[in-house]
């Protein structure tokens, strides 16, 4: 298929400096439905803006056809957006909020009043000419809102979150219309959300996001049964997660036990194995690769979500019948469905909570964020704190760095040596440090104030 | 039961009574020949010949009308993209002016009039002959009153509108006018009433700004009434009953249609 848009190493960053998209590149294919799915703050929005010509790139060019059009005015681009809580004018009726932008080009009169009336039959509104928008409910102004995009035959219709103010069911609906739109009109969708499941049900590629930077972009079974990344797996859908290590070939060891893998991670790697709840196993206990005791089973409907503890572990498994709490079962991980990721070391992610003093508690240590960060911060409200890797040191002064630990894995890449340093809770912190240190030393790690970069979660 | 309900109806004749009995004594007055409020006279419809026959009268009325819609057009025009331009700023900007709006709303007008006079015709020597100190003063006072109505409206907008219209292939003046204004446009429209309503009201601010040469209906009252000429005072009352009367034809006009709007 022809590509429509191609996006090349765009960046965008606002005036406080914080970079909301990094050198991000993608290519969208004529005629596909591909969405955007991210948490809040990802800049999937971002990114649609630009599309759009509501925000404009630092750096980077957005190709449509091949041609740059990444600092032209929204205007002058044959792009359409279907905002989100729609955007409709209320003090135009439903006919003049439609034929709005064909006005706006000076169509003849009577090919206006066609391509409205075909508009509305495509959303499903004919004979809603006359209306107020404050007479229609929620779901038909987001109709409304579709066939005012629509009806200017845009070669790219963006859709920014346009189900979010519906309820559940009607949320259902509106997805299978939208698809259903899409594949009669042929034209090209790029679509917004946070709703993993509606990107699931909608789209023919899904782009994941976080922080700015694509993680992954794929067919929904695609991003499903094999995400990069930990972050990616644990986003989309229910899932068991183990960090373990490559111990073999094809083997490797999480969870306390080494089970066969089809992976070709070179041995030695840092992985993280995931499985999903219903691929997991459930034996009669002692018949299993593990033992676990349950600790919860919620009846679903369609199948019971089971909870079940072993050693330090927990996992979640949808069962076909009930299982009493208290029982001990056997699990097992089938190998075809253990999907093996390569540990990503450069960074270090902590969620925290603001506390009394104003400053940030990290669960295993305490930071205090900038006065600037903090202005408007109410205790308890929830924040996340990142560093990268090449920013932390080591160091033997236990009082020198912000948490202490022992060296659990040394790794040597290229021209630095990477750290894996236990904590005394058994969490994990990555630090590059120039310097060779044993296995088991005693270090605190030092990162220096201005490299923690703070994020409030929502 | 029934006792509670007395109570407050009897209230409120009475309040509706301090506020309604002097304006129906003059209205009641000025269709008779008396040249006193109490004296005896006929029904006669002399005072609304006078009012309309006198030329001194007709110009002062006139002039009262062309000098509200004037202020009226250019206080809406300020106002309201100062209410916009504010709503767009910075946080401590905005309530910066937001405060900076309230003072002259809270003043009195004297000051405000006297403070006028001082600046633009001392200070700045323009002559009062010009209208511009006139004007500009009665402007200091509309302007707040319209930026007050137009400011809630554009914080309940949908901001998205705007983009709406760009995305449609407005430019973004075309934004700004086609849709952003029109969706303000009943607050951009009351607050042009209010500063019409402001601006013949006003006394303070017109007494000190005004050419020698020029009166409002405000300014010329208070003189005339002073003065012995009792045909035109008489004349006067007549013309207090025809704003009244059309006071009251545009609130109801304005309820009926509100109702309209409602209940479509």
């Amino acid at each position: 298929m022809e590509n429509i848009l191609e996006l090349k190493h765009i960046t965008k960053s606002y005036e406080d400096g914080i970079n909301v998209i990094e050198d991000l590149n993608l290519t969208v294919k004529k005629g596909e439905l591909i969405t955007l799915l991210g948490p809040s703050g990802c800049g999937k929005t971002t990114l649609l803006r630009m599309i759009g010509g509501f925000d404009l790139p630092n750096s980077g060019e957005i190709l449509l056809h091949g041609e740059d059009i990444g600092q032209l005015p929204p205007e002058k681009r044959p792009i359409n957006t279907v905002f989100q809580k729609y955007a409709l004018f209320p003090f135009l009726n439903i006919y003049d909020n439609i034929a709005f932008g064909l006005k706006q080009r000076k169509v003849d009169k009577n090919l206006i009043r066609q391509k409205v009336k075909h508009a509305l039959s495509v959303v499903d509104l004919e004979g809603f000419e006359k209306r107020n928008v404050d007479s229609l409910s929620g779901g038909q102004q987001q109709r409304v809102a579709v066939a005012r995009a629509i009806v200017n035959e845009p070669e790219i219709l963006l859709l920014d979150e346009p189900l979010s103010a519906l309820d559940h069911k009607m949320r259902l609906e509106m997805q299978a219309e939208i698809r259903n739109m899409h594949d009669n009109l042929g034209m090209t969708f790029i679509y917004v959300t946070h709703d993993q499941e509606e990107a699931m049900n909608l789209s023919d590629r899904i782009v994941v996001m976080a922080n700015g930077v694509i993680q992954q972009e794929g067919a929904p079974e695609e991003i499903y049964d094999r995400p990069a990344n930990i972050f990616v797996a644990d986003f989309i859908g229910v899932s068991n997660i183990f960090t373990g290590d490559v111990t073999d070939k094809k083997r490797a060891r999480f969870a306390g036990k080494i089970f066969k893998t089809d992976s070709d991670l070179p041995v030695g790697t840092r992985i993280e194995a995931m499985i999903r709840p219903e691929n997991v196993e459930i034996t009669g206990a002692g018949e299993g690769a593990i033992d676990a005791v349950v600790t919860s089973d919620i009846y679903k409907g369609s199948h019971h979500e089971i909870t079940a503890e072993f050693g330090k572990y927990e996992v979640t498994v949808y069962g076909k019948s009930r299982v009493e709490t208290g029982s001990t079962i056997g699990i097992d991980f089938p190998r075809e469905y253990i999907h093996l990721m390569r540990h990503d070391m450069d960074m270090n992610v902590f969620d925290g909570v603001i506390n009394q003093d104003g400053s940030a508690d990290f669960t295993y240590f305490t930071l205090a964020p900038d006065a600037e960060f903090m202005r408007d911060k109410a205790p308890g409200s929830k924040v996340q704190v990142v560093f990268e890797s090449k920013d932390a040191d080591l160091s033997d002064d236990p009082e020198a760095g912000f948490v202490t630990g022992n060296i659990d894995a040394i790794m040597y890449i290229g021209d630095h040596y990477t750290y894996i340093v236990r904590g005394d809770n058994d969490e994990d912190y990555y630090a590059d440090d120039d310097w060779l240190w044993n296995m088991g030393d005693r270090v605190s790690i030092v990162v220096p104030q201005d490299k923690f970069r703070y994020r409030e979660l929502i | 039961m029934k006792k509670k309900r007395v109570l407050p109806v009897v209230w409120l004749i009475i309040v509706y009574t301090f506020l309604y009995l002097p304006i129906a004594v003059l209205a009641f007055y000025s269709f008779t020949d008396a040249s006193m409020i109490g004296q005896a006279g006929h029904f006669s419809v002399k005072n609304f010949r006078t009012l309309f026959t006198t030329p001194e009268l007709l110009n002062m009325i006139f002039g009262t009308i062309v000098l509200a819609l004037v202020v009226g057009v250019l206080s809406t025009v300020l106002g309201t993209f100062g209410a916009i331009g504010a709503f767009y700023s910075k946080k401590r900007n905005r309530n910066l002016i937001e405060a900076m709006n309230q003072v002259p709303v809270v003043n009195a007008d004297v000051v405000t009039g006297f403070s006028v006079c001082i600046l633009l015709v001392v200070v700045l020597g323009i002559n009062k002959d010009t209208y511009i100190p006139l004007v500009a003063g009665q402007m200091a006072l509309c302007t707040p009153f319209v930026y007050l109505q137009v400011m809630p409206a554009l914080s309940q907008m949908d901001h998205r509108i705007y983009e709406a219209a760009l995305d449609l292939y407005c430019t973004p003046g075309q934004a700004v006018f086609k849709v952003v204004l029109r969706q303000l446009a009943p607050a951009i429209g009351s607050g042009f009433f209010t500063a019409v309503t402001l601006s013949m009201d006003d006394y303070f601010v017109t007494t000190y700004t005004k050419p020698a040469v020029f009166d409002t209906i405000s300014t010329y009252t208070v003189n005339a009434t002073k003065g012995a000429q009792t045909e035109i005072k008489t004349a006067l009352w007549a013309l207090s009953a025809l704003i009244f009367f059309i006071a009251v034809a545009v609130v109801i006009a304005a309820n009926v249609r509100s109702r309209r709007v409602e209940n479509p």
